[in-house]
């Protein structure tokens, strides 16, 4: 069964998303409550999370903003179970998480393909953890390489792959062990700005086509606009979330452009304004 | 239906009729693969020659001279038996101590637990010049081909254990929460992510200990032996026999050199990833 029937059935038979519409239901796919994270160094301390909740809905595409070292980055590693909250929780669909969610996959900012591994044993790398044999494996990972276009480089390390091409891997392998949320990490903050725009155009489509969850963290609020529903924004130390902004502007946001709608901009200065105040700076 | 974005790869056909890349000519390649060194060789001869005319022909021979001097070690099998003996000496030694350092470095690496315990025996073991054991490897072993392939082990083992300890523990944060995220056991991380990540650190590890196994070879035998390269550029120093000193220095050279080499063709071939590509 292919990656993109089950979404159909996930979905209940529509893959396009109509103009305005967001898929919703009413109890949200993912709940984080009371979420709280202290680091503390010789230097200072800083209170990275701050008794911080979020519910996400099935199928919706939320962003978390704001400016770096804000804590967003740590939220999304502590829903993921890559780090351990000093207190809170997070369910999944109702059930209680601990440790690292087979449901969910992470995309890391700097990428971190294995260097040892072809792009396609890099993609079946989550395939590996869950018992699949070999064919099986290599068929699923051929299929999502194919999703973003890197199919005829199956073979190849990763070091001849140029940044954007190995960040469509890291996508690739997070897509390939079906996650029912996908998280990422700022994953076009190392790309330069065409690359940027030509993934987040890509995400857009796979995210409409496959119809998971998405969380992303992301300091660029003309990316966070263009891509998501519903915008998180926080403020650091203490972290929290002030604000979820519903963008409300169209869809598919491909076909036009949504910097030079009149909504567009009213949501990012409205943002801008809300993240400079927090900080203390001059409006 | 297909979810198929555009494939990115390169178009064949256009990419065959692009304009090739100039190439070297024969003339160009054969001057810089062949006459290029000869000449560099000939100019360090011929400046060495001239030297060595106004110099003591004890201290300084001439290149003719320990170019005949070669030959007759050569003719002589004086050189022949020599390398016999430290050749086998150097690489038994070699690959126990580089097998030796390898596995307990990852010991090491994989459980703090050991690290704890030997750490310190370790460290102060590293930090002692190894020859001031040789006596007390005489006491033991007596002097023999035991005793100076013990001593090649040690000087191997060292470099090779901190190096591969050091690289298991310091492998890339980000390749671990790759591996973690995925949903890999504690087993299949290790096997799949710690291990191949550690690779280049061993392979540090791996040269410096070569290179200090036919260091460790050559003053072994300076020391502790009647037979052998290093009892050879011994016995011709003290003859004063510079020129056929000067022809083993060199093919003791040769064989460090041949170390390299291989080394290098091993990386090539086992782990092409390691060499910086970009």
């Amino acid at each position: 069964m292919t990656y993109e029937s089950q979404a159909d059935a996930r979905i209940g038979g529509s893959t396009t998303m109509e103009h305005g519409a967001s898929v919703q239901t009413d109890r949200p796919i993912l709940e984080v409550k009371g979420m709280c994270k202290t680091f503390f160094t010789k230097e200072r301390t800083v209170i990275a999370l701050d008794h911080v909740d979020l519910a996400v809905h099935q199928g919706e595409f939320i962003s978390l903003v704001g400016p770096s070292g804000c804590g967003k980055t740590t939220l999304l590693r502590i829903i993921d179970g890559l780090e351990l909250a000093d207190a809170g929780e997070r369910t999944l669909e109702g059930v209680p998480l601990s440790g690292i969610s087979q449901d969910m996959a992470y995309v890391f900012q700097d990428i971190n393909l294995l260097p040892w591994r072809s792009v396609l044993d890099n993609a079946a790398l989550g395939l590996e953890a869950r018992g699949m044999s070999k064919q099986e494996r290599r068929e699923r990972a051929m299929e999502v390489l194919e999703m973003v276009g890197l199919a005829s480089f199956a073979g190849s390390p990763p070091y001849t792959l140029s940044g954007g091409m190995q960040q469509r891997v890291g996508v690739a392998r997070a897509l390939a062990v079906r996650p029912k949320v996908l998280l990422m990490d700022e994953p076009f903050g190392q790309l330069d700005n065409f690359t940027r725009e030509a993934l987040q155009i890509e995400i857009a489509h796979l995210w409409s086509k496959l119809g998971m969850t998405i969380i992303f963290v992301t300091h660029d609020v003309d990316e966070a606009i263009f891509l998501s529903d519903r915008i998180a924004l926080f403020q650091p130390a203490p972290g929290r979330i002030t604000e979820v902004v519903n963008v409300d502007l169209p869809r598919p946001r491909m076909e036009y452009d949504v910097r030079a709608q009149p909504r567009a901009i009213e949501l990012r200065s409205h943002i801008m304004e809300h993240l400079r105040a927090g900080k203390g700076m001059p409006e | 239906m297909s979810m198929k974005v555009a494939d990115i790869a390169v178009d064949e056909e256009l990419a065959r009729r692009m304009p090739k890349p100039p190439k070297p000519s024969l003339s160009q390649r054969s001057w810089m693969v062949i006459v290029a060194p000869l000449a560099v060789v000939g100019i360090i001869a011929g400046s060495w020659a001239i030297v060595a005319s106004y110099v003591n022909p004890v201290l300084i021979p001439s290149p003719q001279r320990v170019v005949r001097d070669f030959g007759t070690l050569f003719a002589r099998g004086t050189a022949q038996g020599a390398l016999a003996i430290s050749i086998r000496e150097l690489y038994i030694g070699m690959f126990i101590g580089l097998a030796a350092g390898i596995l307990f470095g990852m010991l090491i690496g994989r459980y703090s637990m050991a690290e704890g315990i030997l750490g310190p025996f370790i460290n102060s073991a590293n930090a002692t010049p190894l020859n001031i054991l040789i006596p007390l490897f005489i006491l033991w072993v007596g002097i023999s081909s035991k005793a100076r392939i013990l001593f090649v082990v040690l000087i191997t083992f060292f470099p090779v254990l901190l190096n591969t300890a050091g690289g298991l523990r310091n492998v890339s944060r980000g390749y671990v929460e790759v591996g973690k995220t995925m949903g890999l056991s504690e087993r299949q991380l290790v096997r799949k992510v710690i291990l191949p990540a550690s690779v280049p650190y061993i392979l540090a590890g791996v040269r410096i200990g070569v290179a200090l196994a036919v260091i460790g070879m050559i003053v072994g035998e300076m020391e502790v032996s009647n037979v052998g390269l290093g009892y050879l550029l011994n016995f011709y120093g003290q003859g004063f026999q510079t020129g056929k000193l000067l022809a083993l220095v060199f093919l003791s050279s040769l064989i460090g050199v041949f170390n390299v080499t291989m080394l290098r063709l091993v990386q090539r071939r086992f782990f092409r990833w390691t060499i910086a590509a970009r």
